[in-house]
């Protein structure tokens, strides 16, 4: 891991150009493919903002809130809340955190894997290790949503603040919906945000940039297991 | 470079913007709360306290005397007049003796009566025997012979006249042994307790064997309760004051009482480690309610009551403790405009449920009482919305 003084020229500008010109960036991946700053960028942000959380939070409401919208007969509920007045918020916080970067390693490598299968079926001779970097580096727009988040976190009653309004960027926040009720519209609405919309943009580009394939092909490529998984969401919903 | 610098910053500050402009806009989380509208209340500070139910007019019959019961006139719950013979002790020995007894007597009587003609007799003869010695006719051996057996005889009478004294005492001893074999109730009641049948031996009180006792006789309307109050809280206790029991059987049933007296000295309850004065409850129980003696029960005593204060619940209550001043302040959660403003108050009496308030709230208040976990990491200004109970 390189420390922050001797992060190379070539990372910063990358950094940068992510966010402004994210063609410059992943041409310069195409060349040298890195995803460690990126991954480590996302992760981190995520873990520091998990754990603020459960400092700030009031735990056993945490709880209480959690399982009141399940349907638990009142003893095994007084037995769970008695439970978490006992239990060390930050214990959950660091296992809320550690699944959280185990699942962001997770879909990124799902990702790159699919994306080998693509470049596989293509023969265009790209690698894991390219892939890898095109969705590690993608990414970067979470780190501003978890900014977003850091700071909704200081502003708000935090004491207080349910998960789900964790994320100010998030289109049920951004639009002030109620999605307490549930379904599939109010999970997507509170899981989709603008980073990740922007998250998939850069994908969409980078792909493009480095296959040459059209706008169009390169959307259907990369957003393909997004479309996949709607539709099955969709059919389970309805049937 | 200074394009993707302000690219940059935007970025940066549209993150910071959008959560700042929520949270001023109002879309800021919105606790819900429940809260209580401030109003006079009636307090009444009480000590708690726990005991048994007994009655006041309770007597347990013995048996004076030991025997075989031949016949039971009651049976348990019946209710029984003062005099009312309830059972019967096998009497036959004792109205032997009551006839010897009398037998003896009479013997005494006729033995009297042998003696004093004997002594008329012989005062008739000293007589005699006087005029004769005075005519020198009888010596004076003879004469005095005479003197002593009239004297003889008259003691012997006085004799008699003590032997049949202490023959009717043995007749009146052995006639108040076979009234004895009756037991009558001494007070009009209900037999809560009979623990003897027909056929079987009573024993006599004097033996001193534990369950000898026959039955037990109560008033049912003087049942009362005896309940322990710790040594802490009794100088809050006084006679007169009015007391709601809880018996067992009936948990959700207060029983109204008086306060009727109060131990002079502590004692160590039995099951209990600490000290504590046994204060008597005299009770009014409603239609409906059966209580028995025995039954376990818990009494609260309304020590100090006030009308008509302003008072919040306790659990709206939030105390802060200085230990370094030593100072304990107290403060509630008003609502004021859909925004949580602590308010510091001063506090006086409480019992349960209710904490009377003296200063900082006026009647009308809306004052936040729960729920407990969003009231104890409530700050001030808050947004809350609120269910009115």
């Amino acid at each position: 891991m390189h420390s922050a003084s001797s992060i190379p020229a070539g990372t910063i500008n990358n950094l940068v150009d992510i966010l402004t010109s994210p063609g410059e960036a992943f041409q310069a991946l195409k060349e040298r493919p890195t995803f460690l700053v990126p991954l480590l960028a996302v992760i981190l942000s995520n873990v520091a903002l998990i754990f603020w959380y459960y400092s700030q939070v009031d735990y056993v409401w945490l709880i209480e809130t959690t399982i009141a919208q399940q349907d638990l007969p009142d003893d095994v509920r007084e037995q769970i809340v008695e439970n978490a007045a006992d239990a060390s918020p930050m214990v959950t916080g660091s296992l809320a955190a550690a699944a959280a970067s185990v699942m962001v390693l997770l879909m990124l490598a799902l990702m790159a894997a699919y994306l080998v299968i693509v470049s596989f079926v293509t023969n265009d001779g790209y690698r894991f290790k390219h892939w890898f970097s095109l969705v590690s580096w993608s990414s970067i727009p979470i780190v501003v949503a978890m900014l977003a988040s850091t700071v909704n976190l200081a502003v708000s009653e935090s004491a207080h603040l349910p998960q789900q309004e964790l994320n100010p960027l998030s289109f049920a926040n951004l639009l002030a919906l109620d999605v307490s009720g549930g379904g599939l519209l109010a999970g997507v609405l509170q899981a989709v945000d603008l980073t990740s919309v922007w998250a998939l943009g850069l994908m969409v580009i980078g792909y493009r940039t480095w296959t040459g394939k059209s706008l169009g092909s390169s959307f259907l490529t990369v957003a393909a297991p997004l479309l996949v998984i709607v539709a099955v969401s969709i059919l389970f919903a309805v049937v | 470079m200074t394009r993707k610098l302000l690219i940059i910053l935007g970025i940066i500050g549209l993150a910071v913007a959008v959560p700042v402009v929520r949270s001023v806009l109002g879309g800021g989380n919105v606790l819900t709360v429940e809260s209580q509208v401030l109003e006079r209340l009636a307090i009444q500070s009480s000590v708690l306290a726990s005991g048994n139910l007994a009655h006041e007019d309770e007597v347990q019959l013995m048996s004076e005397e030991i025997g075989r019961v031949t016949a039971l006139f009651i049976e348990e719950g019946n209710h029984v007049k003062s005099g009312q013979l309830l059972l019967q002790i096998d009497d036959e020995a004792h109205r032997s003796a009551v006839e010897q007894n009398a037998a003896q007597v009479r013997l005494q009587e006729i033995a009297i009566e042998r003696q004093r003609l004997r002594l008329e007799n012989l005062r008739v003869q000293w007589e005699r025997q006087r005029m004769l010695h005075e005519q020198g006719l009888v010596d004076q051996d003879s004469f005095d012979l005479m003197t002593n057996d009239l004297g003889l005889a008259e003691v012997d009478l006085l004799s008699n006249r003590e032997q049949l004294s202490q023959a009717l005492a043995q007749l009146e001893e052995a006639e108040d042994r076979l009234r004895k074999t009756q037991v009558y109730s001494p007070i009009d009641g209900v037999v809560t307790s009979l623990d003897i049948k027909v056929g079987e031996t009573a024993l006599s009180s004097t033996t001193n064997v534990p369950g000898s006792t026959l039955m037990t006789i109560a008033n049912p309307d003087s049942i009362h309760t005896e309940v322990n109050v710790d040594e802490a809280d009794i100088a809050n206790v006084e006679v007169g004051q009015k007391a709601n029991v809880y018996a067992i059987a009936y948990p959700d049933t207060p029983i109204s009482g008086v306060i009727d007296s109060i131990a002079v000295s502590a004692k160590v309850a039995e099951g209990a480690q600490g000290l504590s004065f046994a204060v008597k409850i005299r009770l009014d129980p409603p239609e409906g309610v059966s209580l028995r003696p025995g039954m376990s029960c818990r009494a609260e005593i309304f020590t100090t009551t006030k009308e008509n204060v302003l008072a919040v619940p306790i659990q709206a209550i939030l105390v802060d403790e200085d230990r370094t001043e030593n100072v304990t302040s107290y403060s509630v959660f008003v609502n004021r405009g859909g925004e949580a403003r602590k308010t510091a108050v001063k506090v006086g009496l409480s019992d349960d449920t209710y904490q009377e308030v003296t200063e900082g709230l006026t009647e009308g208040d809306e004052i936040i009482i729960g729920p407990d976990r969003i009231l104890r990491t409530l700050e001030d200004g808050d947004l809350i919305e609120t269910a009115v109970s």
